[in-house]
């Protein structure tokens, strides 16, 4: 009884490894065959981002979360970092969203990668409501 | 009111303290070059942050607030209610469970028979017991003393809104699409009145302000001593709602 | 006494066991589809509003974390004051007093506006608030009742009991005094603001947690068909007489400290005479059937005695929650008070009225899935582990 237990546990290891290594040589395959992430349209037209496209990819995420602390915590304005500037350039030339249609540039991205965005169900995603703030206007 | 008290000391570390020292001398030296009411500078709102050149940030040598003359109120007006749900994105409300960030009341002296109308909102205190209360430390006073809902660590427990005694906080409690580009807000978090943060810190008045078509509503730096709601202040010897709480809000009202 | 020893053991499964289960996960179905509905819709679909922020789920909530702490009252005499006939129930004492906790933080969370933040709530404090405190109050008692289960059981923790029970006792204390303080920190609503409820609710939670103990030793006896113990009846109906009036003194003194007050009396007068609902849950709900009811029955010698410990501990538990309905719903319903002194003519927010209330399907179905996790984890607790105190032979 007891060989046997350990005899099942040693095969079940075994063959867990087995898995491990199949599916890394699936999961670098299909990398190498699609040829990394979904292309997003970008709109150099708009002017350039905050800094090249591998920066941006890697850096983003840490951009925003330090940015978001600033601006609310501490009053900063003016910042380069800006949600509603990253849609004003982002935002697809159909949709005018970042995220209302699925090849729109975060959402596109981020379903790709299954990161899950939960900023835009309170940041306007998509362009039309004129915004006061980068129109400058007041009284 | 220690414990409000001491909580406020601890937030002001040393080097706010000396920081707060010397803005103060020269926030006041520049108020006194005069500006007219209304109208006010951003470099006096703001500090520049030295890290990054050419940003700003809030600084702890002003104390927004706002004077609320219920003697110049209408009480059939509520312009400065459609003007901050206009500006903030707010649908007007239907339910009680709908946001309110600012509200039109009109009440009647049982002495005097006398009524007055204003409106009320979040009254920026500057020992706020949403704050004390907010498990995560979102609810918090921005340095010039407006009292805000950082949304991105609020859970959504509505704690807040049990604390507050002037009933401004309230819960979203249902999905928002009709939000502005520079008011983001979304259902599951606390909010209130901002002063309208994104129009102050770009040196205007808050809608509300803007919109009164009698002038009772003032904008200002109540640690000015030469704004023109510092004087107004001194002047109508204006006073908070609930004084009795010790809670020194930044929204002092004449009349009520 | 006569001799008799007591074993601990599980129960056997059985039809019975499944059938219950079943049951149970229907409920707790119920509240998993009532948090993904409030979650998809949000709060408006449930009776909460921006006057009523705390609703029947807080009820159930409050109700459950302020019994879990009466629940270890067993414990707590066998370990802390030494009777050792109550040892044998010790360990069911403190899973009990786990699953009411763990269940009423469950609907906590799953009522949050923001559930999937919970890494924040662990990650970012605020020490002035008494919400923050609570976190690790909760989660601590909860580590060392795990602590005080395996002195219980491990040989190896045999030296460490009665130090395990005492921190039990002293943080159980504490953490009832830190719940009642929720209310009693906020100095707006009329019907809080006192520094009384904190022994106020230590006194409900001996009351309701001794309760909810005897429902579920005698629970767990009828369900594994055993003879039902009666070694320390007597002593445990006495105690309940003491728990139940005791509370009820807290809670009259905590309404007159408030009837004193020129403000808060208004308060009083509309918690018990023109407050609609809430002033009938009180009256019938609380005062009648959760207090006067067990002390009649209690206090009536002829009446036969497990049945009648068992009917008011019932009533007990019943009274309790309509005690905080009545008091977490009803305190705010009283409309605040902004304007003192001043009559309300006009107003964009219902100042100076009584809010409505109805409870919603979600708020109940996300209130009973928390009751029902609660008796899934006894029920499954005491399954794997010897809970169940039985007679040996
Ligand atoms: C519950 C609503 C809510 C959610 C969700 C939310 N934010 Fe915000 N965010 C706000 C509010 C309110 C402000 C303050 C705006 C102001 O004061 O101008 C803000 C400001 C910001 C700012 C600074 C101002 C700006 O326009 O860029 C950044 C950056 C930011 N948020 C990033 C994020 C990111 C990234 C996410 C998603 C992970 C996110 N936010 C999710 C409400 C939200
Ligand atoms: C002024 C216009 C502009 C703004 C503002 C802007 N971007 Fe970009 N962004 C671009 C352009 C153009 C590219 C393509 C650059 C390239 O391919 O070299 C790009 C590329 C990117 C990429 C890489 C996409 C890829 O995989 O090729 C990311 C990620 C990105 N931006 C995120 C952001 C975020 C987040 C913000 C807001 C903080 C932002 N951008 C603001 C114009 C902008
Ligand atoms: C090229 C792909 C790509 C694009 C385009 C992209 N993202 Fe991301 N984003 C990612 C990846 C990958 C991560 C996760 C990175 C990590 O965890 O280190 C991420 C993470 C984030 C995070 C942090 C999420 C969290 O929960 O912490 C935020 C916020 C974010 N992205 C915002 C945006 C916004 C806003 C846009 C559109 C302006 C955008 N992203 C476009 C790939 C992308």
């Amino acid at each position: 009884m007891v060989a046997r237990s350990r005899w099942h546990h040693a095969a079940l290891l075994r063959r867990w490894r087995a898995w491990l290594v199949t599916l890394c040589a699936l999961t670098i395959a299909v990398v190498a065959l699609a040829g990394g992430p979904p292309q997003v349209t970008v709109y150099p037209e708009r002017g350039p981002c905050l800094a090249d496209a591998a920066t941006m990819r890697r850096d983003h995420p840490k951009m925003l979360h330090e940015q978001k602390h600033r601006t609310v915590v501490l009053g900063e304005r003016g910042a380069r970092v800006q949600l509603a500037q990253c849609v004003s350039c982002h935002a697809g030339a159909q949709s005018h969203s970042v995220v209302a249609s699925e090849r729109d540039f975060c959402r596109a991205c981020h379903d790709y990668v299954a990161v899950k965005l939960d900023c835009f169900h309170c940041h306007q995603g998509t362009l039309g409501t004129q915004s006061a703030w980068r129109s400058g206007e007041g009284r | 009111m220690n414990r409000n008290d001491s909580c406020r000391d601890r937030e002001i570390s040393e080097t706010d303290r000396s920081r707060r020292a010397f803005l103060a001398s020269v926030a006041t030296a520049m108020g006194a070059v005069s500006l007219a009411p209304g109208i006010f500078l951003m470099s006096v709102g703001h500090e520049v942050a030295a890290a990054d050149e050419g940003v700003r940030r809030a600084s702890a040598s002003v104390r927004w607030g706002l004077l609320i003359d219920a003697t110049r109120c209408r009480a059939d007006c509520d312009a400065c209610v459609l003007a901050c749900h206009q500006e903030n994105g707010l649908p007007l409300p239907q339910s009680s469970a709908d946001v309110r960030w600012i509200r039109k009341v009109t009440l009647r002296d049982p002495k005097s028979g006398a009524e007055r109308s204003f409106p009320a909102m979040c009254m920026h205190c500057a020992h706020p017991p949403c704050v004390d209360v907010c498990p995560t430390g979102a609810s918090f006073k921005r340095a010039d003393g407006i009292v805000l809902v950082n949304r991105h660590t609020c859970i959504g427990c509505r704690y807040c809104v049990m604390a507050c005694p002037y009933k401004a906080r309230n819960f979203v409690h249902a999905p928002v699409t009709t939000q502005k580009p520079e008011v983001p807000r979304g259902m599951g978090c606390a909010e209130g009145c901002t002063l309208c943060v994104h129009r102050v810190d770009q040196g205007k008045e808050p809608a509300c302000v803007a919109a009164c078509p009698t002038g009772a509503l003032l904008f200002g730096d109540l640690n000015d001593p030469h704004s023109a709601i510092a004087q107004r202040v001194r002047e109508l010897n204006a006073r908070p709602l609930r004084s009795d709480l010790k809670l020194d809000p930044g929204v002092r009202f004449f009349g009520v | 006494m006569a001799a008799m020893t007591i074993a601990l053991d599980h129960y056997r499964l059985s039809a019975r066991y499944w059938r219950l289960l079943a049951l149970l996960a229907l409920f707790l179905a119920g509240g998993a589809l009532s948090f993904f509905a409030m979650e998809h819709w949000g709060h408006a679909i449930t009776g909460m509003s921006n006057h009523i922020v705390w609703g029947t789920p807080h009820v159930a909530a409050i109700f459950l974390i302020v019994a879990a702490s009466g629940a270890l009252n067993v414990a707590s005499i066998a370990s802390v004051f030494e009777r050792v006939e109550y040892k044998p129930r010790a360990p069911l004492s403190v899973w009990l007093s786990i699953a009411l906790l763990v269940s009423g933080l469950a609907i906590l969370v799953l009522d949050l506006g923001q559930p999937g933040r919970l890494t924040v709530a662990m990650t970012h404090f605020n020490f002035t608030s008494i919400f923050a405190w609570n976190v690790f109050l909760y989660t601590g008692l909860l580590a060392l009742a795990v602590f005080y289960l395996w002195t219980i059981y491990s040989p190896f923790g045999k030296p460490y009991a009665k130090a395990a029970g005492v921190a039990v006792f002293l943080w159980r204390l504490i953490l009832t005094s830190g719940t009642g303080l929720i209310f009693g920190f906020l100095v707006g609503r009329d019907g809080y603001g006192s520094a009384m409820l904190a022994p106020t609710f230590i006194a409900l939670s001996l009351a309701w947690g001794l309760a909810l103990f005897l429902l579920t030793e005698a629970g767990l006896e009828a369900f594994a068909e055993l003879v039902p113990l009666t070694d320390l009846q007597d002593r445990l109906r006495k105690l309940l007489i003491v728990f139940v009036a005791a509370s009820l003194y807290f809670v009259v003194v905590h309404l007159m400290t408030l009837a004193y007050f020129e403000r808060n009396s208004a308060f009083v007068r509309f918690l018990l005479l023109k407050g609609g609902q809430f002033t009938a849950v009180f009256w019938l709900g609380y005062v009648a059937i959760g207090n006067l009811l067990p002390l009649f029955w209690l206090l009536n010698k002829r009446n036969q005695p497990r049945r009648s410990m068992l009917l008011s501990s019932l009533a007990v538990v019943l009274g309790g929650i309509a005690f905080l309905y009545a008091f977490i719903i009803g305190g705010q319903a009283y409309p605040l008070q902004p304007f003192p002194g001043y009559e309300v003519v006009a107003s964009g927010f219902d100042d100076g009225q009584v809010a409505a209330y109805i409870p919603s399907l979600p708020e109940i179905g996300l209130a009973l899935g928390g009751f029902a996790l609660a008796v899934t984890v006894i029920l499954v607790g005491a399954r794997v582990w010897p809970f169940v105190p039985r007679r040996d032979g």
